[in-house]
């Protein structure tokens, strides 16, 4: 039970952190909406133009309602923490969490779902309003089935990203300058997700090649269900393997932590 | 005993980089690899209860050696035990009971007032609700930080800061702390009033502290013991005042004249350290003071006149000369 007591007060401290940053979460969430709003408009001109009901499989509706949720959902799931801890592996503050019964990773785990805390009922209300704005018609009885499988797969997308990066941070221990190596990497991910445009924009080759990496069950993978764009079989199915890979990169995270533990020297003599 | 350190060693590899584009070029190929002995062999032990200073140059290997006593680093070679256990297996028993506080390294959340981490310690070491309120209520009062407690820590003063530090580590009443420079970057009076605190805490509770610093003040007036490091190796173990006793027979006279006065006719009176024309500093044997001082009185027109024991650091700092 203080086991668990441990890990609960590291999660309100996440969440009180978040609170204290709202104003930054805002600000953030404004200058996303740039982005948006551009390919809002980017889209309404090629819909336009050329007179097409679809366009890579997207009515003009769900489109601009996957662009919308996306910059939104890509905004829940993006960590942050990855600069944090490679800021605790090149100062030694590491050497604070060896020396307490606490295990980094649960500690920075729990953090990071408390800091999502506060922003995701604020994320869910607007992603349900966009939904119900851009497809008027949308049955209550169907978007309650949908939300049936968006919440359980927006939980594990976001522990699926926490392993995503946290694997990523672990570079920290080769990389004394890793900031510049996580900029790249956040874009790249991002995109691989579907944080920007839906994969299918990119074509058959790369959304074959993507499938077999975790990226797309992060952001794209989540807004299907949403949008309906995918059937109840696939909703599972794509929870399994979010299930997986969370399992898979845990283990991966626990080997190169190893690894980079034998090469952390706590700075300072 | 709670600690027991035995032919203790730390050795870092390191590579050698020279200035220079070509020589980062070359780096890329060919690395010179380099050892540096951080500590070597260092041993000694330290009863329940005892406050010890680790007293040394920076880089001589205090804040390695307490790192290893904490179970951040791994030596190269030598056992310790600390409080039983052997501090890099990092037991969870082990970790319950000793606390470190790193002085230039902060374990507050910074956007957080100081009372949300000593809740989070609290978790992390499994305290007790009634055990916590407690400890809090005496260290609280102890400290005199009552109104800091929910301010946010980065709206925290220096001083404040440190007192705050100790709490978070003191949460779950450790039986050994170890601080490295717990008063570095403070003021006079901060620094006297952690002392004040540490003192006080060693009494009531009758835990064991080694504590690392650079002020000479720290180190006087709370070790009865000190351990002088250099190098890696212990040079001094033992009661501070002998290094005192063995360098006070040098004392030195601070006078202040009237008027100029030449250097020449002060040089019989003993070694000149300093002079202005009208300040000089003048080190003698301490059997020869009270002729000496009879003398420059009666010869000259002195304004003002003091006589100073050497300061301690610099006695520490021919004790390292002597032993480099």
């Amino acid at each position: 039970m203080r086991v668990f007591g441990k890990y609960w007060r590291c999660f309100q401290m996440g969440m009180q952190n978040a609170i204290e940053y709202r104003a930054d979460f805002l600000i953030g969430l404004v200058s996303g909406s740039f982005a948006v709003l551009l390919q809002v408009f980017l889209w309404t001109a090629m819909f336009e133009s050329g007179d097409r009901q679809t366009l890579y499989g997207y009515s003009y509706q769900q489109m601009i309602a996957y662009v919308i949720i996306a910059g939104i959902v890509s905004r829940l799931v993006a960590t942050g923490f990855e600069y944090e801890v490679a800021g605790d592996i090149k100062s030694g503050g590491l050497s604070k969490f060896i020396v307490q019964p606490i295990h980094y990773l649960y500690f920075r785990m729990f953090c990071f779902f408390g800091s999502k805390a506060p922003q995701s009922l604020f994320i869910f209300i607007v992603a349900i309003a966009t939904v119900l704005l851009v497809d008027g018609s949308l049955h209550a009885e169907e978007l309650l089935r949908r939300l049936a499988f968006f919440v359980p797969a927006m939980l594990l997308a976001l522990a699926l990203n926490f392993f995503i990066f946290y694997c990523v941070s672990i570079l920290a221990f080769w990389l004394t300058e890793a900031w510049a190596a996580f900029i790249g990497l956040n874009l790249l991910i991002n995109i691989c997700s579907g944080g920007v445009f839906p994969l299918d924009v990119f074509g058959a080759t790369f959304m074959k090649i993507v499938s077999f990496s975790p990226f797309p069950y992060t952001i794209f993978f989540p807004i299907n269900i949403l949008n309906g764009k995918i059937s109840a079989d696939a909703m599972l199915q794509g929870c399994m393997l979010q299930l997986l890979w969370i399992v898979v990169l845990m283990g991966c995270s626990g080997l190169w932590w190893k690894q980079g533990m034998k090469k952390y020297i706590a700075v300072g003599g | 005993m709670a600690i027991i350190v035995k032919d203790l060693n730390k050795q870092y590899h390191y590579y050698k980089k020279q200035a220079g584009l070509a020589q980062s070029v070359k780096n890329l190929f060919h690395r010179e690899k380099l050892v540096k002995e951080a500590v070597r062999n260092i041993s000694f032990s330290i009863d329940e209860g005892e406050i010890v200073g680790f007293l040394g140059p920076n880089g001589a290997g205090k804040t390695t050696t307490l790192k290893m006593l904490s179970g951040i680093l791994f030596p190269t070679g030598g056992s310790a035990s600390v409080l039983g256990f052997t501090p890099w297996e990092r037991k969870k028993e082990f970790k319950k009971r000793f606390a470190i506080v790193l002085g230039q390294k902060s374990q507050l959340w910074p956007d957080l007032p100081a009372y949300e981490s000593f809740q989070l310690n609290k978790a992390i070491y499994e305290v007790d609700d009634r055990t916590f309120s407690a400890t809090l209520d005496e260290l609280v009062e102890l400290l005199d930080v009552k109104e800091l407690l929910h301010v946010q820590a980065r709206r925290l003063s220096l001083g404040e800061r440190m007192k705050m530090e100790l709490i978070a580590s003191l949460i779950h009443r450790p039986r050994i702390l170890f601080l490295d420079e717990p008063t570095i970057g403070l003021d006079v009076i901060s620094q006297k009033k952690i002392r004040e605190f540490i003192r006080k805490y060693n009494e009531r509770f009758k835990i064991t502290v080694l504590l690392t610093s650079h002020y000479m003040k720290d180190i006087e007036e709370l070790c009865r013991r000190t351990i002088v490091i250099n190098e890696g190796q212990v040079m001094f173990d033992g009661d501070l005042n002998r290094i005192k006793t063995s360098f006070a027979d040098i004392k030195r006279l601070k006078v202040q004249f009237a008027e100029e006065v030449d250097v020449e006719r002060l040089r019989s009176f003993g070694k000149v350290t300093e002079w202005d024309g009208v300040h000089a500093t003048i080190e003698t044997n301490h059997q020869d003071v009270p002729a000496v001082s009879q003398q420059l009185l009666n010869r000259f027109p002195v304004l003002d006149f003091a006589v100073e024991e050497q300061p301690i650091d610099e006695a520490v700092a021919k004790l390292f000369a002597k032993g480099g």
